[in-house]
């Protein structure tokens, strides 16, 4: 019976990572209009789980046991009862922000759900300072080294696009997916709006719409078009994040199941893999609005700059054995832009920054409540 | 004659601010970005730089 409650509070929490998690990677992609939303969500929802999958094969060493980070005893972490109180601390957490579009470290999730819970099991046994490294350090310096490596990485691309000579044109929507460069449009003075001066067939071609208007990199760089150049890399980028993040992620959260022996390796991750492509696919869009559209404005470079910046610290930084998460890298990495171009909305940055400080407590919270129910039924 | 760039911004502008407010509307010509100057992003990079060597002090990593 516990058993089988942890096997499916073990994939809410995966569901949860998922629906949170899912735009990290492609939050950029979508924010700059380099593609829709259904795109982005596909992109990283794809990449994440190939990343997953190939966890099985590329990072077994990392499945290992839960361990409880050394907050708690051995003997207390491999519980199963401790076990579902933490899973369900964190996914109740994750989900939370999610609901409300903030987000937040799965990890700093379950850690919290494990300094909760632990209290209830351990009490004075609890090794709270632990918690410098795994939750402090990684909150204080990840965010931090994204800005710091986002703002001159971005002037230094500025200066390099305008020495190349490649300059920006900015584009009206005109019908579902034709684009007009405005230098091609001609003013009416009478009244006051524009035209296309080239079109013969006497269709009057207006600014009035400007859903879907963006600016696009005019010029090519080593005989390819600098806009086909900037387009690639970021795909690319935001496809080895989310790659990264299910290659990361999937064996954390099948080291849940591992402990206790629930299934196998392969099957956990699988099924962990397919719960996180469930959640991404079904509840990404409050967290994918806050991150690509309100913390900052950009544009495609910029976008680019913030995801080669996530991508670096995701996939090199913690080889390095710089503790980083890669939620407060992506979200430090698009504010580094919005500190550049003046476009950061504090009132955002300063709401994800207090979702990220309430994590702890609030998954603590509900997973002490969660264990010592179970407790007082078992 | 064609206007200059800044009315050309400011009319783009007011057609997105017409734009019904359920649309997903930009700007067609997005308004002029205040870039940080190179100094500016310089001495915020360094004090960040200080700032993550303190914590890493701070944590003894």
């Amino acid at each position: 019976m516990l058993l089988g409650l942890l096997v499916l509070m073990t994939l809410f929490v995966a569901y949860a990572n998922g629906a949170n998690d899912n735009f990290k990677g492609v939050a950029t992609l979508y924010g700059s209009n380099t593609t829709n939303f259904k795109t982005a969500l596909w992109i990283g929802t794809a990449a994440t789980f190939a990343g997953c999958i190939s966890s099985v094969f590329l990072a077994e060493a990392l499945v290992k046991a839960f361990s409880g980070k050394g907050l708690v005893p051995d003997a207390v972490s491999s519980a199963p009862n401790f076990l579902l109180a933490v899973a369900a601390g964190a996914a109740s957490t994750v989900m939370l922000a999610t609901v409300i579009g903030f987000p937040i470290s799965t990890t700093h999730a379950l850690t919290g759900a494990l300094v909760g819970a632990g209290y209830i099991a351990a009490g004075s046994q609890l090794n709270i300072s632990v918690l410098g490294t795994a939750f402090f350090l990684p909150l204080l310096l990840s965010p931090l080294i994204a800005i710091l490596l986002t703002m001159p990485l971005y002037k230094l691309a500025h200066a390099a696009v305008s020495r190349l000579g490649i300059g920006k044109e900015t584009c009206v929507c005109v019908g579902p997916s034709v684009f007009v460069p405005v230098r091609q449009l001609a003013y009416n003075a009478n009244t006051g709006s524009y035209a296309r001066s080239d079109v013969a067939t006497g269709i009057g071609v207006t600014i009035g719409t400007t859903k879907d208007c963006v600016q696009k990199y005019d010029g090519r760089v080593m005989g390819v078009t600098a806009q086909g150049l900037v387009n690639g890399l970021h795909y690319l980028s935001g496809a080895a994040v989310s790659f990264a993040r299910g290659l990361n992620d999937a064996p954390k959260i099948a080291g849940l199941l591992l402990v206790v022996q629930a299934l196998n390796i392969q099957v956990s991750v699988v099924a962990i893999a397919l719960a996180m492509a469930l959640g991404g696919l079904i509840q990404a869009r409050k967290v994918a609005e806050t991150m690509s559209k309100k913390i900052s404005k950009m544009n495609d470079g910029q976008a680019l700059t913030a995801n080669l910046v996530t991508a670096f610290m995701v996939i090199f930084a913690s080889r390095l054995g710089v503790p980083v998460s890669t939620t407060h890298v992506s979200v430090g990495a698009i504010s580094g832009i919005g500190i550049v171009n003046g476009t950061a909305d504090k009132g955002v940055i300063g709401g994800i920054l207090l979702s990220w400080l309430l994590t702890l407590p609030i998954a603590a919270a509900l997973a002490a409540g969660v264990f010592w129910l179970l407790k007082a039924v078992t | 004659m064609r206007p200059a760039d800044s009315t050309l911004r400011a009319q783009t502008k007011q057609h997105a601010e017409a734009c019904a407010p359920d649309t997903d509307c930009d700007c067609a010509v997005a308004p002029p970005q205040q870039h940080l100057s190179w100094p500016t992003t310089l001495a915020l990079t360094l004090v960040g730089a200080l700032a993550c060597f303190l914590i890493l002090n701070l944590f003894g990593a």
